[in-house]
């Protein structure tokens, strides 16, 4: 029986599962153009990259430069844009103004051209209420919580515009603050013979205040520049209302964000900022494509999810794809602060994490928002 | 003695005499004179000298028939079909010779079966002092299956050492002329033992064969053509030879008739874990496999690993690609036709076999001698309870387990009349570790009445029961869920069949009656968020009327020509949904809604599908075939995967699916040389297909009550060249072939974006362009064989995320065109060891060990890519390889 048993373990253990190469060759360069005209003061931005390859995820996208844009509204004013940094091109005088229709034309260095189908700017209702409430998933002293399921559903009631036909677009962004310790960074050295575990000595980066002095000792020399960092997050899936939950004028009770609760996120407070948007039916149709495609279940038998294009094409020939949008949208924003008293028992400290403070997050910066 | 003075002869030089010797008449008075006697005469009378030895001609003597024909003549006829042969040296000597060639001949062949042990029968027909030298008898006579002793048609019967050849009618009976004496009658028929029968035929009489099925273990499984000859057989009917073949490695030990469909040319299939196969650019679900005359559709265990059809159970299998009958319909590419094995009507007999995944067994014999015979056989996988004893990962969590069994009781109402009762059933049950497990099963049942009127016409009644149903349990507290899906066929067809002169004919009518549950789903917890659903059954009815004739225009000619008229109608109850004009069909543009009454018809479609072939043959090695066939196919595997897999949906014709039309063109050249050691075929074929589904991107099947939302109708082409080289005797046997073959599909929506890659042509999941395929065995000696096979193809087409761009602080990702990228190629090699029982007849049980080695380099072949979302939001691609390692697997046939 033996035998049998090992052959046994042979069938299940012979699938094996590993990461698709795609040659570089393989890939189609695309375009990434994205802008937003509303009814704020400017001056708005719109941003253009060149896709990056699926396998290249921690890649930074490759921005396009020396592009000429122009924005046009229907009343035949039009306006060039200025490249202020790498890729993004920022108006000047232009002023969203409502009922007005805009697009813009992209002509890049290698004369391909790009247009947007007009946008009109249509008012967006008022955000009445935003509630949050506190869920508690886990026990919050069985483990060390870094991460956490415990947290915030933030809820927000909102009018909606007879104009906006039940079309309602919601973003947010969340800023927390962390602090790190990266004058406790080590480094493993090479021994002979290896021993287990690896040797280590002291490696802090310069940022942390600390140096090495000439006797192989440490000394701090300054304040630590890469302790203290702002970390920003995004919603990650299209929120979009759904017109058939749209009651009349009004949208309640709206989920909008789930703020994870733990020793990082309530170091200090959580800042989330609620946009809430105007869009076309174009637009609004092209983010539920993103979103179909965000959810798409990883599966063995999946279908490819539907291709998202957005309102931006290519006008001259042999010009590369491109994804993306230029959106013409009213806002109205809410500020929610959550303090870390909110959260109904004593958050632990926040973990030693012996590394430089803008490695621990995708969006981490040094730099104190100007909120804080 | 004189036979050495006509060596000596050969020195001397030519004289001037004509050959005037043998111009000269037989007189009437030589008649009842001894051979020797009247050659002495003819000696004594004129110049000649006759030189021969006196025994050799004591048999021989001049008939009356002989008198008035020239002496060369005479001679002629007497000595044919004897080692006795004469010639003339200059004119004036007549030499008898015993041709030292022809004994030699015979003796070898003696020796040669006697050294593979074949048994020789004695028989003496007429006896041997009323001998008449150089007689020519008739021998006739009815070869029949030992077993079942049904007459077998288009059986071989020959003179050993002559070219005297006959093949069975379809009644099994032959006439045969042979020179009288002590000859060797060889029968032969396809799978079946050789008989040999040293027969010193005296006078005109009867000689009888029964012919036993090879009993070697696994040569159970025989796929052949409807005529065995590469060179008679119609185009797209493929003749394997497995007979020879079959000692093919075996994935874990299993014989599969699925996967040896797959290696044949123009044959391919997208994976180990797919036991659906395509033919010639068709989909999986283009097939009809027939098992006894009901369709099966789901043709797999254990999601493809091993075919459904335990090969003890099956008696033969045709398969048909191109040029298909007009009998068979409703399936556009192929057809696999299964008929399971009848009981044994004399005797009792059990086989089985005993692998490292299942074991089967089986049992045979007569319920009342002679007239009702069983045969059945069970299989079970028994690796459920191994995968319980595996520590490893949550391995043990998983389960796995099936069975199939078949049931086949056989009734001779006398000569003419037979009722046989099928029965076949198969389970599947797969657990994952994730507290999901999937059932799914296939229960058919037939009854076939065969009546025959004459030695010219017969006729088949089929009354049949299909059933094919799965269902997907989750166990978990908020995701549990029980869904359930059913499909029903009864089936009943009658045929008729009618030889006359140089025609065949062939007609009928069949029905199918399909019923479908296409989805049910309750929660299964208090809990539960799965919302509960139910998708009405939904029943439609096929009906189809086919005539063919086989028509022998002249002895190298021979045309088939057939017709087949079928229609199809969808059942009330029933509703309609009504979308927008001029919007795409989605949820939002639904407008309205017919409901339609039990019973009453919501849409007939009707098809006329004309079938024909021909066969050339420029020489009696050598032919050229042609083939066209339309075929309607009503019922639609709906699926997102490329095989066939136990969740697939299928949806029969409706409103909005309109049936499939597939036509095929064939041409063919075959040949065979060096009398059947070698054949030789190119095939070539151009397929176009209607109506076929493609889903939308993004779209969802499963439990989907409007599914035209989700599908999209285009057209399909394909088209190939097959080439292929058989060796079919001798130590080393095999076979190649290679096929460069194209499959496309085009969808154009009139509706921006609906259209797949813009309205284009695009590679089909299953556009393999080159195949190889290379298939040998070599008798290392009579017990031992090596085995082996190579397979190659060209990876599939995939569909994959390549790129992505940041909107909104959210990554959008750039998809490829549909199948646009393609899995690395496929190849892979198996050996085997096979070592049988010794050959001798009479032994308690026939066993034989087989040692294969599945994979032999270990190749990790990609059987599919998918994406996981990593945690940037990315769905990143990875490539899944099912068998990534060399497995070997042993295993035990036996027959008892």
């Amino acid at each position: 029986m033996k035998i049998l048993q090992l052959l046994t373990y042979l069938l299940l253990l012979i699938s094996c599962v590993s990461p698709y190469k795609i040659e570089p060759s393989q890939y189609h360069d695309g375009m990434v153009i994205e802008g937003l005209i509303t009814d704020q003061p400017g001056p708005y931005v719109v941003k253009i990259s060149r896709v990056s390859p699926i396998l290249d995820y921690v890649g930074h996208p490759v921005s396009v430069e020396g592009a000429s844009v122009v924005i046009y509204d229907d009343a035949g004013n039009s306006e060039t844009l200025q490249e202020k940094s790498p890729g993004n091109y920022y108006t000047n005088t232009i002023h969203g103004e409502m009922g007005r229709s805009y697009y813009i034309t992209v002509a890049t260095p290698d004369g391909s051209t790009y247009q947007s189908t007009p946008e009109k700017l249509t008012p967006v209702g008022n955000i009445k209420n935003v509630d949050y409430e506190f869920v508690e998933n886990e026990n919050p002293f069985t483990s060390r919580q870094v991460t956490s399921t415990n947290g915030f559903n933030v809820t927000l009631d909102s009018e909606v515009l007879p104009s906006q036909e039940g079309r309602v677009w919601w973003r947010w962004s969340g800023t927390f603050h962390i602090f790190t310790y990266p004058e406790l960074k080590k480094k493993v050295i090479e021994s002979s013979p290896p021993v287990e575990p690896p040797l280590t000595v002291p490696d802090p980066p310069p940022c942390s205040g600390w140096i090495s002095n000439s006797r192989g000792g440490f000394v701090q020399v300054g304040s630590c520049k890469c302790c203290d960092c702002w970390v920003t997050q995004y919603n990650q899936l299209p929120l979009l209302s759904d017109p058939a939950l749209t009651n009349g004028n009004e949208v309640s009770s709206q989920f909008i964000a789930f703020v994870e609760a733990n020793v990082r996120t309530f170091y200090d407070k959580y800042y989330l900022q609620i946009d809430q948007l105007s869009l076309s039916q174009s637009m609004y149709d092209f983010w539920k494509e993103v979103k179909q495609e965000q959810s798409n279940s990883s599966n063995l038998f999946q279908t490819p999810p539907a291709k998202t294009h957005g309102n931006i094409v290519a006008t001259s020939d042999g010009a590369t794809n491109v994804v993306g949008y230029f959106a013409a949208s009213a806002i109205e924003s809410h500020i929610l602060t959550l303090h870390r008293s909110d959260v109904p028992y004593g958050v632990q400290p926040i973990d030693t994490t012996a590394n430089v403070c803008t490695t621990l997050y995708k969006n981490s910066s040094t730099t104190k928002p100007i909120f804080w | 003695m004189k036979i050495f003075t006509a060596g000596f002869l050969l020195t001397i030089a030519f004289s001037a005499h004509s050959q005037s010797i043998l111009d000269r008449k037989v007189e009437a008075s030589a008649t009842g004179k001894p051979l020797s006697a009247y050659l002495m005469e003819i000696e004594g009378d004129s110049e000649c000298k006759v030189f021969f030895i006196d025994q050799w001609l004591e048999s021989f003597q001049i008939e009356e028939g002989y008198v008035g024909m020239t002496l060369g003549e005479t001679l002629r006829k007497i000595f044919e079909g004897t080692d006795i042969y004469f010639t003339i040296f200059y004119d004036y000597a007549i030499v008898i010779v015993k041709d030292p060639n022809q004994t030699l001949a015979k003796t070898r062949f003696l020796q040669s079966i006697r050294g593979e042990k074949k048994k020789v029968e004695t028989k003496s027909i007429g006896a041997k002092g009323k001998i008449k030298p150089g007689t020519i008898v008739q021998l006739t006579g009815t070869v029949k299956d030992g077993k079942t002793l049904d007459p077998l048609a288009n059986a071989t019967v020959y003179v050993e050492g002559t070219t005297r050849v006959a093949t069975t009618s379809p009644g099994g009976t032959f006439s045969l002329a042979v020179p009288a004496g002590e000859q060797f009658v060889v029968f032969r028929f396809a799978n079946y033992e050789e008989k040999i029968v040293s027969v010193g035929i005296y006078e005109s009489g009867e000689l009888n064969a029964d012919l036993m099925e090879t009993p070697k273990v696994l040569d159970e499984v025989v796929v052949t053509g409807r005529q065995s000859s590469v060179v008679n057989g119609n185009v797209g009917q493929i003749d394997l030879k497995l007979a020879q073949l079959k000692k093919l490695p075996a994935f874990l030990g299993e014989v599969d008739i699925i996967k040896q469909i797959q290696v044949m040319p123009g044959v391919t299939s997208v994976g180990e874990m797919s036991s659906g196969f395509n033919v010639r650019g068709g989909g999986v679900d283009q097939n009809l496999v027939l098992y006894d005359g009901v369709q099966i559709f789901n043709n797999s265990h254990v999601f493809g690993f091993f075919s459904a059809f335990n090969s003890e159970a099956v008696r033969n299998a045709s398969f048909f690609k191109g040029g298909i009958p007009a009998e068979y319909g409703g399936r556009v590419s192929s057809v696999l036709n299964i008929s399971s094995k009848e009981g044994d009507y004399k005797k009792w007999f059990a086989s089985g076999g005993i692998g490292p995944i299942s074991s089967n067994i089986a049992l045979n014999g007569p319920i009342n001698k002679d007239k009702t015979s069983i045969f059945a056989s069970f299989r079970s996988s028994y690796s459920d309870w191994m995968v319980k004893t595996i520590q490893y990962s949550n391995v043990d969590k998983s389960s796995v387990a099936f069975y199939d069994a078949s049931l086949k009781v056989a009734h001779k109402f006398g000569e003419n009349d037979k009722l046989t009762l099928t029965g076949y059933a198969s389970r599947d049950k797969f657990g994952l570790p994730s507290d999901t497990t999937f059932w799914w099963q296939t229960r058919i049942a037939s009854l076939h009445y065969d009546h025959r009127f004459s030695e010219r016409a017969f006729s088949t009644i089929t009354l049949g029961y299909g059933e094919y149903s799965y269902e997907v349990k989750d166990n978990g507290t908020s995701t549990g869920y029980d869904l359930k899906y059913a499909l029903s066929y009864p089936t009943f067809k009658v045929d008729y069949n009618y030889h006359a002169g140089k025609h065949r004919f062939n007609t009928g009518i069949s029905s199918i009656w399909y019923g479908i549950t296409p989805g049910n789903i309750v929660p299964t917890s208090p809990v539960s968020n799965v919302k509960p659903q139910s998708i009405a059954r939904q029943q439609s009815l096929e009906v189809a009327a086919f005539l063919s004739d086989e028509f022998e225009i002249t002895e190298n000619l021979r045309i088939d020509l057939g017709a087949r008229i079928s229609s199809f109608t969808a059942m009330g109850p029933g509703k309609v949904y009504s979308y927008q004009s001029g919007q795409p069909i989605s949820s939002s543009t639904m407008v309205d809604s017919i409901s339609y009454a039990s019973g009453k018809p919501i849409k007939t479609y009707a098809g006329f599908e004309p079938r024909a072939s021909a066969v050339y043959k420029i020489t009696p090695f050598s032919s050229i075939k042609l083939g066209y066939n339309r075929i309607y196919q009503f019922i639609h595997l709906i699926s997102n995967s490329v095989s066939i897999s136990p969740i697939d949906i299928w949806q029969s014709s409706n409103y909005y699916f309109k049936p499939q039309i597939g036509d095929q063109y064939s041409v063919g050249y075959f040949k065979s040389l060096k009398s059947n050691q070698f054949d030789f075929s190119i095939e070539g074929f151009y397929k176009h297909l209607n109506n076929i589904l493609d889903f939308k991107d993004g779209s969802n099947i499963v439990l989907n009550p409007t599914l035209e939302d989700a599908l999209l109708r285009g057209v399909g082409k394909a088209y190939g060249v097959e080439f292929s080289v058989n060796k079919n005797t001798g130590r080393l046997q095999g076979s190649f072939n290679y096929t460069y073959a194209r499959s496309f599909r085009q969808v154009q929506s009139p509706f921006p974006g609906e259209s797949i890659n813009s309205g284009n042509w695009y590679p089909s999941n299953y556009d393999q362009p080159n195949v190889v395929n290379f298939t040998w065995r070599y008798a290392l000696s009579r017990r031992f064989s090596f085995t082996g096979n190579f397979t190659y193809r060209t990876g599939r087409p995939i569909t994959l995320p390549y790129s992505y761009g940041y909107l909104s602080n959210m990554p959008i990702v750039n998809f490829s065109d549909r199948n646009e990228f393609r899995v690395p190629d496929y190849h892979r090699l198996d050996l085997a060891l096979v070592i049988e029982g010794n050959h001798r007849r009479k032994k308690l049980v026939d066993g034989s060990w087989i040692i294969s080695f599945y994979n032999v380099y270990a190749r990790k072949n990609v059987y599919s890519v998918f994406y996981k979302t990593n945690q940037y939001g990315l769905p990143i691609p990875y490539q899944l390889s099912i068998i990534g390692t060399v497995l070997p697997s042993v295993s035990y046939r036996f027959r008892i």
